[in-house]
């Protein structure tokens, strides 16, 4: 028995990558079970990271998942008379086998850390401040398109509108948009927006942007990203958020800039609705 | 080392196991059918204490509703003569909202009910499904027949398309979420779907006032309609079955009028994208929401922060069971009550408006018709109107009175009181 | 059990299985079954409850995958009793119930209570060549304030909401806001205060395992001839002492919250579902420092336990001593320090500040290091050994083989750019599984066939143990491996009704093959069950040392009396002297004096 129970292990890292590779190649009958599509020009990088990533941990996988095949098939007492080696171990291979891995890691960690920041610290900015620098503490940074607010249990998205300001009330400037779980963006641009809780926490997660952020009722956070191709997408809630969490979908409309201002400005018109006449309708 | 004397008793053991794996296997296997459940609320509200001896009536009226409208898992559209039921309540419109949830043959979507609204407003509508209790406010009750956010007037049933606004845009500040992401003809199901349960309710409600006039002990009993003899002999029960139809046939003509009492309004006089137009507005606004003929503040409060009369709306009144002097439940009945399926008595409380939160729509539109028309079912009443032309001194708001109002409403999230205090700023952290 | 049987090196002393009791039968059996002082019947208690609770724990997750796998339709037994005017379909906040409580069970009241509880209590004074445990009143106290948190818990099933559903997180203002949930009213309350009576529980146990670690050993027993096993427990007891009180802590702060108004998870004026504003003041995020500053350490108070058994299982089947016994010391104890900096990483997201996490990505990377040097020795324990396939030597070498799944997958998570994109997305509930089921769920097993004999004297069955590894194994790759491919599309956690997103909709498929091995892999149990209960009293009698094994356990009457051993324990080496050239037989037992001749001269002493 002692072959087919090592024969069982080795087909560990076997069907384990064949698993990945299956679904990586994006053939029958699997068809679409890996990454949804990026079209966020900043996402590629964790695409590759996590590909990296994926590559390196493969080959630990095969390698350790094979030796152990190997030493349960050649040192099955049932099929081996020689005696059992009398060792305690190896002061050179354990430090062999500390350092090695220590490197890789921290290699893994420093390598990201640049990604990480343009992910979630380095925002972009509308203009580089007096000093005409970019990268310092003067910059303007860039401001939001819109403010989604999360709530039990849709995204609730309000557009600042030209002025670039939410909530503006001088009284010549009344532009603001409010709109439920539709959210229009234009296509190449960089877009800033705000995210907030209004009540328990949520996660504002684009799939296809690689965009993932908690948001926290008393906090204000911003996600950016640039969209590099139309159509519509998920927008879905990652945080548990109550009872009707998987309801909180939104849909994400990536468009021309032209689209998009039509758009806005017939929401605008819609929302200014001050006449009814039957039979119009809505 | 010898393993091999382990393994004694394994053939006991094998026998052993497949007992149970069968016996496993054999429990349960058949699913329980979803069913309407009677309005027992009702029934005790309207037979008083006798209503445990009405399970003849309680009977009967199911068996009439489940011949005019079927089950949860099969509707029918009731048939009545001389009206397109189609037009209200479309056949093949029901059946994409109603059964279990999965699809049909051409991979249409079934069960749009179950899937998205059962939970909460309930199998028969009743708005008491499983989440129901936990909700604030309590989903809506389409059992009565009344819906608060529509273009026409109290009384009247909503428009097909009003219906499908709250759908489309939810309900900000309550648990009804936003359904904008699915399809046109899926709404439109649901809004079918809806409309069939609270016909089926109203009429469910009529049969029961129709019964209480009945008495059961008589010999031979009244019934409302034996519906097993009925089929043979629908001469004997010619005076019910009509009474049952016309209560079926006065809804789906309310149901089908519901367009032509919209309330259609006119434009202000004021162009209110003038700025200085708006600030007048605003400011006649303010005085009529604190004055004696509009008198807005009475429940919205000083401040308009909705902290006025607390009171109940018809929902929660329905069972009869608050005491009209005290404004009051009568806490004795409130237990018999909720076993019968009525929910926990919830207070309504006047809106705050300086939340910029509009529960029925943000549109200057939709703020005119519920001042101008109420909301139905709530406190919130009617604007007293004054129509061009009337006498001067009748009291009332006219049309740009009421269009001032509404500027002023749409100004109050933006006065300095109702932004957030400067002191909560500490808590935001701005990541830059 | 023979009073007079004595090893033949050992002292003898009286025997304590008649040990006298006054007073009633009744009493006798009270004092003796249920409120016990003996850390072997404790340990046992343990095992019992929380096999028990397993069960609880695998039915709940089924509930889960059929919602997953067909949602919205009937579901089988409940859906009838809970739920049958709505034709049996559940409400969604009924599967958010599921997967909270699922979680909670199986966390608090399995896998930490078997390790720790059954594993720990049973094992560290008969390893360690003790008596008993050192305060052995205490250790009954651990047991029996378990129960307070079962009522607590179970009677969280029976509160409007059906139980607490906030997951097993906790996270506020979901938790902290009555209105929030449903589940998060006094169901809630219940939870939190489950949670408070396990926490005291732990804490009772950890404080009497350390102090009998250190203090109990039998002569000779130094600290670096300790079982792994032992270490392990050794470093699981100071995780647990020095992170519990945190969140023992947050928990009576979140049930302020709930109760008295305190406002130390919510901001102020936080309304939901149309709740009294919250005076607040507060941060949610300070809920989830403090939450996984216990509960990251918990992830290995969690492992290490099944690390220790899995290393002595090993070096026992594969005839050989353990490969780096230091090293594995060490990498045991780095664990344990370096899981004190790492809570951050399930915060990468949260909103906490980004620079903090880079720091908290940098140590987690590290502390995937010890890891691996655990791994690399178990492989060089087997590698040269003469390898018997036992049933526990086959679920201990699954135990490898899955943690370095569940290890390699953490690295995706610990890099925080990739987990932007795969934070609760079922990538996590596959590495957490992996760790957790495929990883210590099978070490207990394993640790339940190796000492099984010593427990109830008796054999479990080989075969059909064998069958039950194989199927276990089968399913659960079945089950949870899947899971890492629905992690690559984005498939988040905890959605009732994952197929109306257009990204999500395509892998309902693949997600009811799951539930068809989750519900083949739970039905495997039953053969466990049967052969469990079986073998207690069928089961073949077995001496002392059915395994010829060297650690002191093995060498006390099985099982074994009040009072543990029938002579005074001596130990001369460490427990791993497998295949010792100094003696003819191919174990070297702790307790046997070295040959004062050389090889060859002394026959064998050994039956």
């Amino acid at each position: 028995m002692g072959r087919f129970w090592s024969l069982l292990f080795l087909l560990v890292p076997v069907l384990g990558v064949g698993a990945f590779v299956f679904a990586a190649a994006d053939v029958w009958p699997i068809h679409g079970h890996w990454l949804p599509d990026n079209i966020n020009d900043h996402g590629g990088v964790i695409d590759s990271l996590f590909m990296f990533i994926l590559y390196l941990t493969g080959v630990i996988f095969i390698a350790t998942g094979i030796a152990l095949f190997w030493f349960l098939w050649r040192y099955d007492a049932a099929k081996h008379a020689e005696p059992a080696k009398f060792t305690h171990g190896s002061h050179t291979l354990e430090v062999v086998w500390s350092i090695l891995p220590a490197a890789i890691l921290l290699f893994i960690a420093i390598y990201q850390m640049n990604a990480w920041a343009d992910a979630k610290i380095r925002r972009p900015i509308e203009s580089s401040g007096p000093d005409g620098v970019a990268g310092t503490a003067d910059d303007v940074p860039q401001r939001p398109l819109a403010l989604v607010t999360g709530r039990q249990f849709e995204w609730q998205i309000h557009y600042s509108g030209p002025d670039k300001e939410f909530n503006s009330e001088d009284d010549t400037v009344r532009d603001d948009v409010f709109i439920v779980n539709e959210l229009h963006v234009p296509v190449h641009e960089e877009v800033v927006l705000q995210i907030e809780s209004q009540d328990v926490l949520h996660s504002f997660f684009l799939p296809n942007m690689r965009i993932k952020q908690d948001v926290v009722p008393g906090m204000k956070q911003f996600v950016w990203f640039r969209a590099n191709r139309e159509g519509t997408f998920d927008i879905v809630c990652a945080e548990l958020c109550g009872w009707g969490h998987y309801k909180m979908k939104g849909r994400l409309t990536v468009e021309s800039r032209e689209k998009f201002d039509r758009w806005l400005a017939q929401q605008y018109d819609e929302q200014q609705r001050r006449s009814f006449v039957a039979g119009t309708g809505e | 080392m010898n393993m091999t004397t382990f393994s004694s008793g394994t053939r006991r053991l094998s026998l052993l196991a497949s007992v149970l794996c069968v016996a496993a296997l054999l429990t349960g296997c058949e699913s329980p059918d979803a069913r309407f459940r009677g309005n027992m609320v009702a029934i005790r509200a309207n037979f008083g204490d006798k209503y445990r001896t009405q399970d003849q009536h309680v009977k009967d009226i199911a068996d009439v509703l489940a011949a005019m409208f079927g089950t949860p898992d099969e509707p029918h559209v009731p048939k009545l003569p001389d009206l397109n039921t189609a037009e209200v309540l479309d056949i093949d419109k029901l059946r994409m909202a109603a059964g279990p949830v999965g699809s049909d043959e051409f991979d249409r979507p079934r069960g749009l009910y179950r899937q998205h609204c059962a939970h909460c407003h309930g199998i028969s509508g009743d708005g008491a499904g499983p989440t129901a209790a936990f909700l604030n406010p309590y989903p809506r009750d389409y059992r009565l027949g009344k819906f608060k956010f529509k273009s026409t007037p109290i009384g009247y049933k909503p428009t097909h398309d009003d219906l499908k606004k709250i759908l489309i845009d939810g309900i900000p500040g309550t648990a009804m979420p936003s359904f904008a992401l699915l399809d046109n003809d899926e709404i439109d199901a649901l809004v079918h779907y809806v409309k069939y349960l609270s016909i089926r309710g109203e009429v469910e409600r009529d049969l029961i006032r129709y019964a209480a006039t009945l008495d059961l002990e008589a010999e031979p009993p009244e019934r409302i309609v034996n519906v097993a003899y009925a089929k043979e002999k629908p001469s004997d029960f010619a005076e019910q079955l009509e009474e049952v139809q016309r209560s079926a046939a006065r809804l789906v003509t309310q149901w089908q009028n519901a367009r032509s009492n919209v309330m259609e309004v006119a434009p202000p006089s004021r162009d209110m994208n003038d700025p200085q137009a708006r600030v007048a507005a605003i400011r006649h606004g303010r005085e009529l929401f604190y004055g004696a003929v509009a008198n807005c503040f009475s429940c919205h409060g000083d401040t308009a922060l909705g902290d006025g009369k607390v009171s109940y709306d018809d929902w929660v009144k329905d069972p009869g069971w608050i005491d009209g002097s005290t404004n009051q439940p009568i806490a004795a009945q409130i237990p018999e009550f909720l076993a019968l399926g009525a929910l926990e008595p919830q207070v309504l409380r006047p809106r705050n408006l300086r939340l910029g939160m509009y529960r029925g729509g943000r549109r200057p539109i939709d703020m005119y018709w519920r001042i101008r028309n109420g909301i139905e079912g709530t406190p919130m009443p009617a604007a007293a109107f004054k129509p061009e032309g009337a006498p001067e001194d009748m009291k009332g708001l006219t049309h740009d009175d009421i269009w001032d109002v509404v500027e002023y409403l749409r100004s109050l999230p933006y006065e300095s009181i109702s932004l957030p205090a400067p002191q909560e700023l500490e808590n935001l952290r701005e990541r830059s | 059990m023979s009073a007079s049987t004595v090893d033949s090196h050992g002292h003898a002393i009286p025997h304590a299985a008649g040990h006298a009791h006054g007073g009633s039968s009744v009493g006798h059996f009270i004092n003796t079954y249920v409120f016990s002082r003996d850390h072997k019947i404790i340990g046992l208690q343990f095992l019992f409850s929380t096999l028990l609770w397993f069960l609880v724990g695998g039915l709940l997750a089924l509930g889960i995958r059929w919602q997953l796998a067909w949602p919205w339709h009937d579901m089988p037994v409940i859906g009838r009793m809970l739920f049958s005017p709505e034709g049996g379909q559940i409400s969604p906040e009924f599967y958010t119930m599921l997967f909270t409580m699922h979680a909670t069970v199986m966390i608090f009241f399995v896998i930490i209570p078997i390790l720790a509880g059954a594993f720990g209590n049973y094992l560290i004074p008969l390893m360690i060549g003790a008596d008993d445990m050192a305060f052995p009143t205490l250790n009954m106290l651990s047991y029996w304030f378990m129960w307070p948190a079962f009522l607590c818990i179970g009677s969280s099933f029976f509160l409007p909401g059906n139980g607490a559903a906030s997951g097993w997180t906790s996270y506020p203002p979901l938790s902290a806001v009555w209105e929030a949930a449903p589940g998060s009213g006094m169901a809630q309350t219940m939870w939190l205060l489950g949670i408070t009576f396990v926490g005291i529980s732990s804490m009772m146990g950890s404080v009497n395992y350390m102090t009998t670690i250190i203090n109990m050993r039998a002569p000779g027993m130094t600290m670096f001839r300790l079982p792994l096993t032992i270490w392990a427990m050794f470093i699981t007891a100071i995780l647990q002492a020095f992170a519990l009180p945190v969140l023992t802590a947050a928990g009576f702060m979140q049930l302020m919250d709930r109760t008295i108004g305190t406002g130390f998870f919510l901001p102020e004026g936080l309304v939901v579902n149309n709740s009294m504003a919250a005076t607040g003041g507060g941060q949610p995020l300070l809920w989830q420092h403090l939450f996984w500053f216990y509960s990251h350490p918990a992830v290995y108070i969690m492992i290490l336990p099944a690390m220790g058994m899995v290393s002595d299982i090993i070096s026992c089947f594969a005839r050989k001593p353990i490969f780096g016994y230091k090293p594995m010391v060490y990498s045991i104890s780095g664990i344990a320090g370096l899981g004190f900096i790492v809570w951050g990483h399930h915060m990468f997201i949260s909103g906490m500040n980004p620079v903090l996490g880079m720091t908290f990505m940098v140590a987690t990377m590290l502390i995937a290091l010890p890891s691996a040097v655990k791994v690399f020795n178990w492989l060089g324990t087997i590698w040269g050994g003469k390898v018997l396939f036992t049933t526990p030597m086959l679920f201990a070498t699954s135990f490898v083989s899955m943690f370095i799944i569940g290890g390699l997958s953490g690295i995706f998570m610990a890099a925080t750019p990739v987990d932007i994109f795969i934070h609760d997305t079922y990538f996590i509930v596959a590495h957490f599984h992996y760790v957790l089921f495929s990883g210590t769920a099978m070490a207990v097993f394993g640790a339940i066939y190796f000492w099984f004999p010593k427990m109830f004297g008796r054999m479990m069955n080989e075969t059909w143990g064998k069958v039950h590894f194989f199927f276990t194994f089968v399913f659960l790759n079945g089950t949870f491996y899947l899971m890492h491919i629905l992690g690559a599309v984005g498939f988040p956690r905890r959605l009732a009704d994952p197929y109306h997103y257009e990204t999500f909709a395509h892998l309902q498929p693949m997600n009811q093959f799951i539930t068809i091995c989750a519900i083949g892999m739970v039905s495997t149990q039953i053969i466990f069950a049967i052969n469990f209960i079986y073998s207690m009293f069928y089961g073949p009698s077995v001496g002392r040392n059915p395994w010829h094994a060297n650690s002191l356990e093995w060498t006390a009457p099985s099982p074994p009396g009040h009072g543990n051993f029938d002579f005074q324990p001596i130990v001369y080496r460490g427990p791993y002297e497998y295949g010792s050239p100094e003696v003819d037989t191919d174990y070297y037992p702790q307790i046997q004096p070295p040959p004062t001749h050389p090889k060859g001269t002394v026959p064998p002493k050994h039956h």
